[in-house]
């Protein structure tokens, strides 16, 4: 079955190799979120969200 | 009978693959994989289709684009030469992991896989919800 593949932008992003954008599918969970951010109420979670920073990727294609 | 690649030879290959953005679609894709074990690969007659790829929750494979490998070296000591890839860091496993065996590289269009390998220190790496597997990838060739 064919997953949303998505990119994250965030150049302070661990994701990838440095310097460019790291690719990733499904999102981070609120408690992988908060794991992540310290936030108990994290703004972002949930589809597309990285779950290596936390912050909204862009959809790219499917694979 | 004596044969070598010189340096400037093995520099010439690579030069040409893994370095050049003009010799083929550039990015290739690195890919991490659960078939073979920890310390075996394919068979040199058998093919994509016979690795299995990774499905963690929230993996991608990630590009190695053509321009990022890095200055042609040494391969310790006096082996031939290599290049080596930035570390590339794989998404944050979510609520399912996996067991992992190695990495292999395919072609921009996952048409062909084009080398797989365990890593270095043949130990399979079982990921679980919240680990992050890096992976430096270095190409060889030898003399």
């Amino acid at each position: 079955m064919a997953r949303k593949l998505y990119r994250c932008e965030n150049p302070a992003c661990s994701l990838g190799a440095v310097g460019e954008p790291g690719q990733f599918t499904g999102g981070i969970t609120r408690e992988q979120a908060t794991l992540l951010t310290g936030n108990p109420d994290p703004e972002h979670h949930g589809q597309g969200v990285c779950p290596n920073c936390g912050r909204p990727g862009t959809e790219e294609t499917e694979v | 009978m004596a044969a070598i690649f010189p340096d400037e030879g093995l520099d010439y290959v690579l030069g040409i693959w893994p370095k050049a953005t003009a010799a083929y679609t550039s990015p290739m894709k690195l890919r991490l994989f659960t078939s073979q074990s920890a310390s075996t690969v394919i068979a040199h007659n058998q093919a994509l289709a016979d690795i299995t790829e990774t499905a963690y929750t929230s993996y991608a494979p990630q590009n190695l684009a053509a321009a990022t490998w890095g200055a042609l070296a040494e391969r310790p000591t006096n082996a031939g030469r290599q290049t080596t890839y930035p570390q590339v860091t794989f998404p944050t496993v979510g609520a399912t992991g996996s067991t992992i065996n190695g990495f292999y590289v395919t072609d921009n269009g996952t048409t062909l896989a084009v080398a797989q390998a365990n890593f270095d220190d043949l130990t399979a790496v079982p990921l679980q919800a919240n680990d992050v597997i890096k992976v430096t990838p270095t190409v060889a060739l030898l003399h």
